[in-house]
């Protein structure tokens, strides 16, 4: 009993803090991919390269004075941001980061995943309503509203999925993904894929769905009046919240930590291989990234990925069930394949305009949830018609 | 284990059922509902059925009582203004019948006997378990611990799913059908009603009819302020008018009119 408990809390350990940091260095690589899509550089002088950036930015939060406005609801202005965070943390648990290790593999764990999901919804309702402000609180209905209308075609995309993979714990798809990606099983999964991350860009409140965090529209929509930790709670939260679904986007879409060609998930010559991809990729980008831009640029990537190459090396000693080099392969493809959904959608952030609200709901009701519907007949069909997992 | 967690959870329900009737602000109120909700659902966690479990945090506390919260939110005032105070008298009137009630309540409930909880042997081997002896252990024998302990203990990632779920699922496209058809029925009745009550309001008087209407008041107005006199032929143009500015879109009718001479 003790021994399970202090395991756990090791794990535990393990997932959130590098998933904290790399929340901080997300905020740095948020504003690094807005200059350079923007045609400047992005901090550049806190630190080498801005490394520093999240740094200063987190002493400076602490540092603000904690404004709570007179009239507001003290008790409820306090949880809410606690909900925000608290229940991005929360999934994190269930998530298999790598073959063998994840905290706990419930049975029913994208079902957890999505109850857990609209729990969030109350710290944005809350938050907003406790500001006993106009601005707070038409922001947060309407981030509540937005919320809860794309729950439906988030999960129907992802009931699609399940009703084609057969379980509904995390570690279970991974395992009915042997034969392949889902992606690469059925194209039709692409169709899935595609209302997922637009269900889950909304859910996140991610440009162009982030009218409720509008600066121009409504102030700071329902985290204007927090300042100081709330407000770095709020963030922190929409941030793990980012990590979540692009982690849910590779578990449930795209193999999780299974290689696209079979063989190369983990062990010894599997993982030289892997590593060596991994340095092939790195050269890649580095390459790409000079010819788009003369200049020393590619000593930042070269030192952001041996900076995460290394966490996840760190990572890995410290607690895979399964054996150290299975795992340390393994956790090289889930962490590839979450950092390359963050930097979509970073991307897809920088690129489009905001919607108006709307063309949001719009999009919500009658083109996501017919399609939705239409994937889960789709996919319930040709699991009928006898494709085996 | 399960003891410990029973007891603390069922204060938590408790308890927020009591707060939820008796604290001031309604989003409070609201909240502490949601609370005594995640504490039932967990409660539905210790019973072996985990979907339950899920299925009641989704839906009710994060669908239902969202909409809750927003309804209080678009009808009650904002903070600040105060709600007035009902007499102290009726603050009595719950705890009354609560007295009243509960000893024929408890003798009620007295004659009912729970099937204690008994420990079912965990099979030896580690052979896969078909679904229909899983399904012959009972209606809670799929999700019973002892026995999924077995089952996940032999790290087979095809058992994974033997659990309330499957169980639930099979009972309730097969045995329970209709049932389950039936419910969505009452629930599209409930969504058309939803409809229907929201709809904008179309009068039912024809539009002659209302520019008459509109005239007469117009002219009562009129005496009042002589310059806003119309007929009801002009307020029915003008009506007109609105209407096809409103099918063409915000600007149709907008010219731009040069103040030069050209």
């Amino acid at each position: 009993m003790i021994e399970l408990l202090v395991s756990v809390l090791i794990q535990s350990v393990i997932v959130v803090l590098p998933v904290l940091l790399g929340v901080a260095y997300l905020t740095w690589l948020e504003r690094k991919v807005a200059g350079f899509i923007q045609v400047r550089l992005g901090p550049q002088h806190v630190g080498y390269r801005g490394l520093l950036q999240p740094i200063a930015d987190g002493i400076k939060l602490i540092l603000k004075e904690n404004v709570t406005p007179l009239s507001a609801d003290r008790a409820v202005f306090n949880i809410a941001p606690l909900l925000a965070a608290l229940t991005a943390l929360s999934v994190l648990a269930v998530i298999p980061w790598a073959s063998g290790f994840v905290i706990a593999d419930v049975n029913i764990g994208i079902l957890y995943i999505l109850s857990i999901a609209s729990i969030g919804v109350y710290g944005i309702v809350l938050g907003g309503w406790a500001s006993n402000s106009k601005y707070a609180m038409f922001g947060s209905l309407r981030s509540a509203a937005q919320n809860i209308s794309y729950e439906i075609p988030l999960g129907m995309a992802i009931a699609g999925a399940v009703i084609y993979l057969g379980t509904l714990s995390l570690g279970g798809m991974v395992d009915a993904q042997a034969r392949g990606w889902l992606i690469f099983q059925n194209p039709l999964h692409l169709l899935g894929l595609s209302i997922y991350a637009i269900a889950a860009t909304a859910e996140t409140n991610r440009l162009p769905f982030d009218l409720p965090e509008a600066e121009a529209e409504l102030v700071a929509g329902f985290h204007t009046e927090y300042s100081s930790m709330k407000f770095a709670l709020f963030f922190m939260g929409e941030y793990v919240n980012m990590i979540v679904v692009s982690a849910i986007a590779a578990t449930v879409f795209l193999g999780g930590w299974r290689s696209p060609i079979a063989g190369l998930d983990g062990g010894g010559w599997a993982t030289v291989c892997g590593v060596a991809g991994g340095i092939v990729w790195v050269l890649i980008s580095v390459w790409l990234l000079r010819m788009a831009f003369a200049g020393k640029r590619f000593v930042k990537s070269v030192l952001f990925f041996v900076g995460i190459g290394s966490l996840l090396i760190v990572l890995e000693l410290l607690g895979v069930k399964q054996g150290l080099i299975f795992g340390l392969g393994s956790a090289y493809w889930m962490l590839l394949k979450v950092f390359v959904a963050l930097l979509i959608l970073m991307w897809v952030r920088w690129t489009y305009p905001r919607y108006r609200y709307d063309q949001l709901m719009h999009i919500c009701w009658r083109i996501l949830l017919p399609l939705s519907l239409f994937y889960i007949f789709a996919s319930g069909a040709i699991r009928f018609l006898g494709v085996s997992t | 284990m399960v003891n410990i967690l029973f007891w603390v959870f069922a204060v938590i329900a408790i308890a927020g059922s009591v707060l939820a009737t008796t604290l001031r602000q309604p989003v409070h109120c609201a909240l502490s509902l949601v609370t005594t909700l995640f504490a039932l659902s967990v409660m539905y966690l210790l019973l072996s059925a985990e979907f339950l479990f899920a299925v009641q945090i989704f839906i009710y506390a994060g669908g239902i009582m969202v909409l809750y919260l927003f309804v209080i939110f678009l009808v009650e005032p904002l903070r600040g203004q105060e709600i007035a105070t009902e007499p102290r008298m009726h603050r009595l009137v719950g705890p009354a019948v609560v007295l009243v009630f509960s000893p024929v309540l408890i003798y009620a409930l007295s004659g009912i006997k729970i099937a204690p909880r008994h420990e079912v042997k965990a099979p030896q081997s580690v052979a896969p378990i078909k679904l229909e002896e899983v399904l012959q252990l009972g209606p809670r024998g799929a999700s019973d611990p002892a026995v999924r302990k077995a089952i996940v203990g032999a790290n087979d990632p095809s058992f994974r799913d033997i659990g309330n779920t499957k169980v639930f699922g099979l009972k309730l496209f097969t045995k329970y059908l209709f049932p389950f058809e039936i419910v969505s029925v009452v629930l599209l009745v409930a969504m058309l009603g939803a409809i229907v009550l929201g709809r904008k309001r179309f009068s039912s008087y024809s539009e002659e009819e209302e520019a008459q209407m509109l005239a007469e008041a117009h002219y009562h107005t009129s005496r009042i302020a002589p310059f806003s006199g119309e007929t009801a032929a002009e307020i029915l143009a003008e009506l007109r008018s609105d209407d096809e500015r409103q099918h063409k879109g915000p600007g149709s009718d907008f010219k731009v009119v040069p103040d030069y001479e050209e």
